[in-house]
This record gives structure tokens, C-alpha cells and sequence, in this order.
């Protein structure tokens, strides 16, 4: 009996503790989501700042290539005041609505244009830039002891050279996707959308099948019949390593891989068929702005004391060894290292459209390319199709 | 002892469920919270308070039904209804405010200005003052603009204002105290130009280019006099058909459901998606069956030693986590380099040909089936009495008699509720087809939506996350609504079948 009283009164005493402890929120807590892996790089390069402006930070490792769950979280309430996403993601989170406006937060001088046009959504910045990256070509130098190719012709016969007499069994190691083919794909004179000064503004412009490319359609076939292409789709990595194969189109992330395998190899921009470099997409990684945030101003605060020093973004290139978008910390980095070759040629290169449509192109795109590669069609009509199927779904979006 | 041990666990369990509950209300999860309120309450009152006895064994197991799978499919019903998806995610008054806070054009050729944050002595209140334009000094928020006198004011050289009288102005340590306030301040001045903190210093002005009638439930471009009204789907829209970004959440009715048959898009690879589907699950199911039958006979013969051995190895592909052996499968299935092609010295386009993808398909779905198949025969066959196996065997059976007429209808009855939900998974088998092909090789003129190895399921989640309005949650839910009708019916007639079997002995 007794124990039955002291258990209503325990219950009724919890619930009037639960009634005290649910609002009760800090006052100035910044809760930021970030790239798995980074959490640590950026409490190290913000505590000072918290420290001084008594700002409890809840870093938190827990986005990666998507939009971190942000277009549903948002809105419910249940997101952080800032979150990591990469460029391309502007488009859709702009258009769900989840995101504020940085434009009166971004100091523009400290970036490149380009990498300023992959966050910028009608005319307004939606994040503030972190790092580039991009693909780059590697050249095998036990194969091509001359070094990375200057010209298309150069490295066409050099492959082709190395196929006929047996070195090799591939030209260039690649995945025949959108994103890996791009500079080819560009250097015949194909697009995904029309771009202006960097922007892509107009989507009704598609040029997946521009007159150009139908022209130049054809050596796309034949370069597919001599091999530089695998047309088994496979991306053997291991051909390259192995010395089976001079060129592979390698990204940050195979730099470990490479290193590991001890091949010598050469990193450099892709020769564009017409003389020149062809252009790559590259990728700004970005911190972004919850429009639910709980405390927006602070954030903002803290994007412009922390997140746009120099001393920032060499603090995170240097723990992810990723290409700093602050144009005054890319300056800093060492000429000779990995990284820089990849920025030098992502300064090149062409930003990977942000608009919300693009999730549309990769569907048609990537499959039009593994339709050519598998032989079920030639490059220009699997390219017409893709440009036919994209402009009937947009039309209907 | 054992009881005040008991009391003590309940009451710490009780209070944890509590604060769960704390932080669903915290995230204005209405639902979840009061949830966790009343199972915290029950756990507490069945176990320490009332201690009834069927309660006991009633409540964890209600508790966990409404929460896993009642909450689930009621929140997927209600989805189904909507046209959630992305550029639908806000509420109306969320997506209104959207848009006129993006279109904020800023004042041209005005530097920012730059504000102290104070406090009001007499009424507590949190203002901004601000000198605009020059040498004209302002206390405002946005219920009010009050202008100060300059005599009133402090102004340091750096342009930063220290005193104000009737305010007190704010420590910096105070002001990102109050940093959660001041977002959402907004200074109306005249020529409706709006003042907004930019960050801790700053004030930015800016002029709205939308404004919103709440009596007529329009915008109106204030450039032009454009309206825009709402349109059935949830968003504004122009009189030209321009449609203005983000729009809302609404109910759009039966709409998701009868997509099936009205979107072209959807409709079109349905019927090769359907067939593939049936065909896929009965064929595993039969196949990993009478594999697994075989293998059980096999291995059940007295002759045989070491059997203990043989059906621990056959266990394992069911011990490994389908996620990492399929991943492992579509290696070892890659074209040219893959170890299935080399050990073999073929050139078999595994997972890019819509034949060999389908066979690549089966055989790992074979080979996570049939150790499942291989259990329960084996259950099934020791089950049987040996008197009656050496009944038939005196009486003259063959071997193979024996086996068709007594042991295979035996198993039947045991297995066959098993082989019934068996196909309801395997109609279901979204891992292994999204793992393995992603549902590929795609079909030409599906829009790269559906591909030769597509299930229902996998065409669903491709259709809901990967069209091109992005994440489509409410189709997702309609479509999966319906692939449970589906999946329900055929199970149902299964189990009906099933018991005109059990008639037969």
C-alpha cells in the first residue's frame, strides 16, 4: 500500500519534471552539420571563436553527397542553423524553400567566380564555399615516359600506339558516365545547359545533342573501337596501376589508391580535341543556411568571424587535403602537391550546373552513355534520344 | 528486495521514455510526444502501481505495434494523400514568407548600416538604434520606430553607439545572448524600405518586390501589379502560368493513387515491371524450394557423417548480412574482371545485358534463399515419423513413391504457411535488386525509371526519389500502399490454397 502511494507520487513528480525540462533551450547554441569527417577540422578551427563569444557549437558529422535530409527536416523544425551540402544541391533546396539567402553575409572578393556561380541561385547566394574538387587525368609515366599529353593528338595516338603493339589493353580508364565524360563530351561540342558568365539560367537550352556534337558524334564510335574506351564499362583501376593502360581519369579521391599501388603517374587538365584544355564539372562543397534556423543572425556572425578566414579554409584543405575554394588560402598551397594540380585545373573548369533540373539530366544522361558503351546504340542517336527524353520530362516538370 | 530492485528499474525506465517524450515535444512532434507521455504513464502503472498481471504481457507488446508499424502506416496513409515532394515541403504561410524574403531586392548604393543592440529601461524590450541617414539616430523593432535625439546619443569614431538614453545598451556577450531574438526583426522605414540584421552589426536594406494580400490570398509583384493567386497543387501562380518557388503542402486527393493509370510515364514500363516481379518471387521461391528440399533429403540420409558439419556450412550464406554478400556478388559478377568472368574465361555482360542480369539476379537471390529453403525441409522432414516410412516400405513402397506420396505432402503441410510468406518477401526484395543491377539495365523509352530487373518496389523508389521533381514522398507512400494491397491479395489467395491442402489429409 505504502509503495503504491510513493509510486503515484513518483509518477505525478516525473511528470511535472518533464513539464520543466521540455522548453528549456540555451540561449546561443550553434548547431552545424558537416561532411562525415570534418566534424573534427572545424571544432578545432572554431573553438577560439566560441570560446571568446561564449557560443556553445554542436558540430555534428552527418552529411555527405545529398542534401543531408535538410528539404524534409527543415521545415519540421528539426534541422541545424547551418548544414554542409555540395553545389549542385542549390537548385532543389532553393526551390523546396529550405534554405535563406547568404548574399549580404558572402564576401565575393574572397572566391572565384566560378566556384561564387555554384552557389548562386537567381542572382542570390545560397552558401558560403568551402572547397572545389574535380576530376583530373592521370598519366601512367612507366608507360609514357614523356608525361602528361599536351594536345588530344598526342594523347590519342600515344594510347592508340600502346594498343596496337600490345602494351596496353585501354586507353583511358574511365567510368562512360555524364560526370566522368564531361570533357570529352564538351571538347565535341556537347552541353547539359546553356551557360552564361558561368551561370546556367536558361534550362531550355539543353545541348546534349547540339549540332556540333551530331557532327562530331562519330569519333566518339571509333574512339570506343580503338580502345581508349573500355567498352565493358568496368573502370579496372588495376589496368592502370598494372601498366596495362597510359591514361585514367582519377578524382581526389583515388589519390590514396594510386599512392598505395606505388604507380608513377602525372596529374594534368584533359587536352580538348579542338586544342586547349576540355572542361571538367567541378564541385564547390558549401555551408548552407537552415531558413528554419533558431538563431540565423548568429550564424551568420560566425560565417563571417570563422568560416571566410584564410586561416579557416587552410585549417580544413589541410585535414581533408581538399582544394580550398578561399582564393587567398588556394595561393598558399604548395605548387608541386597533388591538390594544386587538381585546383590548377579546376580553375578551368566548368561548375557543375545547380539548377533543380539536373537531377533530371543525370537519369537520361548516364543512361544514354551505358547504351553506347554496352553498343545498343551510336553515340550521336543515344545522345539524341537522352536529349529528346530530357527536354519531354522538363516539359512536363 | 527483488521488488524495490524492480520498482527502481520501472521508474528509471519510465523516466526515459519521459524524456523522449521531451525531446519529440522539443522537435514539435505532437504525436511522438504524447506517445512517449502515456507508454512512460502505463509501463509505470501496470509494472509498479497495479501490478495486473496480463497487463504485463499485453503493454510492451501494444506499445511496440503502434509504434512500429500502426504510426507508420497511418503517417504513409496520410502522405499518400498529399503532394509532399520537394518544392512542396513548407506550409503555406512558411512558402509565402519564402518567397517574399528571397525576391528582398537590396537598396542600391547604400553602405550597411551599422547598430548597437539595447534594451528599453522602462518596458524590457529589445531594440536596435541606428543612425540612418546621417546624424538622424532610431530605436526600432518591428512593433515600432522611435526617433532619439542627438544629444541623446553616445557616438564612439569607429561609428558605434555606446549610450542611448532610456536604453541600455547591450553587452556583446548580451547581444549573442539575444542573437535568437534579433532574427526576427524587421524596421519598416518610409518608402518601404526594410531594415534586417545582416549579423551582429549590421543592419541590410532592402525592398520587397512581393506583397501579399491576406483577404484576397494573392501575391502581387509591387513592380509591376502582377498577381499570382494559388493553384489546386500548392502553389502561386501567374495568370501567364508562371510559377513562383517554393510552394506548399496540400491535399491532393486520390491524385497519387490514380497516377498509376493516368501518367503515361508511370503506366508504360508497368506491365514488364508487374510480370518480371510475379515471375521472380514464384520462380525463387519454387527453385530455392525444391534446392532446398533436395539438399535436405540428401543430408538427412543415415549414411551420410558429419552431417552436423555440412548443415552449419549451409547456414552461412543466411548468417552473412545480405547487404555486404550482395555487394560482394556484384563484383565477383563484373564484366571481364569480375572473378565469375575470369575464372571461367568468358565474356559475360553480367549486369549491363537485360538476360544475363536477370539470371545474375536469381542466383544471388538463390543463394540467400535456398539455406532457409534447406532449415525448414530439414525441420519438416525430421518431423515425420519413421513408422510411417517403414509402414510404406513394408507395404511396398518404392523410394520414390515414398517420397511423393508420404513425405513431399508431410513437408507441404508443415512448410507451406513458410513458402506463403517466403514469396510475400520475395515479392518484396528490395535489397538485393537495388543492390546488385539498381533495378538496370534500364529500358529504352521508360525514361530511366524502369529497368529489366525492376521489381514493383525498386520501380516505386525509383519513380518516388529519383523523378525529376526530386524526393516525390507522397507518390512513394500511394505506390507503396498500393504494392501492399497487392502483396496482401496474393498472399491471401496463397493461404487459401493452402488450406484446401490441409483437406486433403
Amino acid at each position: 500500500m505504502k509503495l503504491r502511494r510513493l509510486g503515484v507520487g513518483l509518477l505525478g513528480a516525473s511528470l511535472a519534471l518533464f513539464g520543466s525540462i521540455a522548453p528549456a533551450h540555451a540561449a546561443s547554441t550553434l548547431t552545424i552539420w558537416v561532411n562525415g569527417g570534418d566534424a573534427d577540422a572545424y571544432k578545432a578551427a572554431s573553438s577560439d571563436w566560441a570560446a571568446k563569444n561564449n557560443v556553445t557549437l554542436n558540430i555534428v558529422a552527418k552529411c555527405g553527397l545529398g542534401d543531408c535530409g535538410m528539404s524534409k527536416l527543415g521545415p519540421a523544425g528539426a534541422g541545424p542553423d547551418l548544414f554542409f551540402a555540395t553545389h549542385d544541391n542549390t537548385g532543389s533546396l532553393v526551390k523546396s524553400g529550405v534554405v535563406a539567402s547568404l548574399s549580404s553575409t558572402i564576401n565575393k572578393t574572397l572566391y572565384p567566380a566560378a566556384v561564387l556561380a555554384g552557389v548562386t541561385s537567381n542572382y542570390q547566394q545560397y552558401g558560403i564555399p568551402i572547397s572545389v574538387s574535380n576530376i583530373a587525368l592521370a598519366t601512367n609515366l612507366a608507360l609514357v615516359p614523356s608525361g602528361a599529353p599536351k594536345t588530344w593528338k598526342e594523347l590519342e595516338s600515344t594510347a592508340t600506339s600502346l594498343i596496337t603493339s600490345g602494351k596496353a589493353t585501354v586507353g583511358i580508364v574511365t567510368h562512360l558516365d555524364g560526370y566522368f565524360m564531361q570533357p570529352f563530351f564538351e571538347s565535341l561540342g556537347g552541353y547539359v545547359f546553356e551557360n552564361k558568365n558561368g551561370s546556367y539560367t536558361n534550362t531550355k537550352n539543353i545541348g546534349l545533342y547540339s549540332k556540333t556534337l551530331a557532327k562530331n558524334a562519330s569519333l566518339m564510335d571509333q574512339w570506343l573501337s580503338e580502345k581508349l574506351f573500355d567498352k565493358s564499362n568496368t573502370y579496372d583501376g588495376s589496368a592502370f596501376t598494372n601498366g596495362k593502360a597510359p591514361y585514367q581519369v582519377v578524382g581526389p579521391w583515388s589519390i590514396d589508391g594510386l599512392d598505395k599501388a606505388g604507380v608513377k603517374y602525372e596529374l594534368s587538365g584533359i587536352p580538348s580535341v579542338n586544342g586547349g584544355t576540355a572542361r571538367a564539372f567541378s564541385g564547390v562543397s558549401a555551408l548552407y543556411l537552415n531558413r528554419f534556423a533558431k538563431n540565423k543572425i548568429l550564424a551568420k556572425q560566425y560565417l563571417t568571424e570563422v568560416v571566410q578566414t584564410t586561416a579557416f579554409s587552410k585549417a580544413i584543405s589541410t585535414s581533408n587535403s581538399s582544394y580550398p575554394a578561399n582564393i587567398e588560402a588556394a595561393a598558399a598551397i604548395d605548387k608541386k602537391s597533388v591538390i594544386a594540380k587538381f585546383g590548377a585545373y579546376g580553375a578551368l573548369c566548368l561548375p557543375m550546373p545547380n539548377v533543380a533540373e539536373m537531377n533530371t539530366v543525370w537519369t537520361y544522361w548516364n543512361n544514354s552513355f551505358a547504351d553506347w558503351a554496352s553498343g545498343k546504340a551510336k553515340f550521336g542517336a543515344a545522345m539524341q534520344a537522352a536529349s529528346a527524353n530530357l527536354k519531354n520530362a522538363l516539359a512536363q516538370g | 528486495m527483488r521488488q524495490k530492485f524492480m520498482f527502481v528499474v520501472t521508474y528509471a525506465f519510465g523516466l526515459v521514455l519521459l524524456g523522449m517524450a521531451g525531446k519529440f515535444v522539443e522537435n514539435k512532434s505532437w504525436f511522438l510526444g504524447f506517445f512517449f507521455v502515456i507508454s512512460s504513464g502505463l509501463i509505470i502503472y501496470v509494472y509498479a502501481i497495479s501490478k495486473k498481471i496480463p497487463g504485463k504481457y499485453l503493454v510492451p507488446g501494444l506499445l511496440l505495434l503502434v509504434l512500429f508499424h500502426i504510426y507508420p502506416a497511418f503517417y504513409s496513409g496520410v502522405v499518400a494523400f498529399t503532394n509532399d515532394s520537394n518544392g512542396h515541403q513548407l506550409s503555406k504561410t512558411q512558402a509565402i514568407d519564402a518567397i517574399i524574403t528571397d525576391s528582398k531586392i537590396p537598396v542600391q548604393g547604400l553602405a550597411p548600416i551599422k547598430y548597437s543592440t539595447a534594451q528599453a529601461t522602462d518596458t524590457k524590450e529589445i531594440y536596435l538604434i541606428f543612425q540612418f541617414p546621417e546624424n538622424v539616430f532610431w530605436a526600432g523593432n518591428s512593433d515600432s520606430l522611435v526617433p532619439l535625439n542627438v544629444a541623446d546619443v553616445n557616438l564612439t569614431n569607429t561609428g558605434e553607439i555606446t549610450k542611448a538614453t532610456g536604453f541600455r545598451v547591450l553587452t556583446s556577450a548580451e547581444t549573442v545572448e539575444a542573437s535568437s531574438d534579433l532574427q526576427n526583426i524587421v524596421i519598416e522605414l518610409k518608402d518601404g524600405i526594410w531594415l534586417t540584421p545582416s549579423d551582429l552589426n549590421y543592419l541590410e536594406a532592402s525592398k520587397q518586390s512581393f506583397r501579399y494580400s491576406t483577404q484576397r490570398d494573392e501575391l502581387i509583384e509591387i513592380s509591376t501589379g502582377t498577381t499570382y493567386h494559388p493553384n489546386d497543387n500548392g502553389q502561386m501562380v501567374g495568370s501567364s502560368g508562371e510559377l513562383l518557388y517554393p510552394g506548399w503542402k496540400v491535399n491532393v486527393g486520390w491524385r497519387n493513387f490514380t497516377s498509376v493509370v493516368r501518367d503515361e510515364e508511370i503506366r508504360r514500363p508497368l506491365a514488364a515491371v508487374l510480370a518480371w516481379t510475379l515471375f521472380n518471387a514464384i520462380l525463387i521461391v519454387v527453385i530455392g524450394f525444391l534446392f532446398g528440399l533436395i539438399l535436405a533429403l540428401t543430408f538427412n540420409s543415415p549414411h551420410l557423417r558429419s552431417k552436423r558439419i555440412y548443415r552449419m556450412i549451409f547456414i552461412v550464406p543466411l548468417a552473412i548480412p545480405s547487404v555486404l554478400s550482395v555487394l560482394v556478388w556484384s563484383g565477383l559478377f563484373a564484366t571481364n574482371i569480375g572473378v565469375i568472368d575470369r575464372l571461367l574465361h568468358i565474356h559475360t555482360p553480367w549486369l549491363t545485358n537485360s538476360f544475363w542480369a536477370r539470371i545474375a539476379v536469381l542466383i544471388v537471390e538463390l543463394w540467400i534463399t535456398f539455406p532457409y529453403m534447406f532449415l525448414i525441409s530439414t525441420g519438416a522432414i525430421q518431423a515425420i515419423p519413421n513408422e510411417i516410412i517403414e509402414a510404406a516400405e513394408i507395404d511396398g513402397a518404392t523410394a520414390l513413391k515414398s517420397f511423393s506420396q508420404i513425405k513431399l505432402p508431410l513437408v507441404l503441410r508443415t512448410v507451406a504457411p513458410l513458402l506463403v510468406a517466403s514469396l510475400a518477401m520475395a515479392l518484396n526484395n528490395f535489397g538485393v535488386i537495388y543492390l546488385l543491377t539498381g533495378g538496370g539495365p534500364i529500358f529504352p523509352n521508360s525514361n530511366g525509371n524502369a529497368g529489366a530487373t525492376d521489381i514493383l518496389i525498386s520501380y516505386t523508389y525509383k519513380l518516388a526519389f529519383n523523378s525529376q521533381e526530386g524526393n516525390n514522398y507522397g507518390l512513394a507512400s500511394a505506390l507503396s500502399i498500393l504494392n501492399f494491397a497487392l502483396i496482401a491479395l496474393i498472399s491471401i489467395y496463397g493461404l487459401r490454397r493452402m488450406k484446401t491442402m490441409e483437406g486433403v489429409n
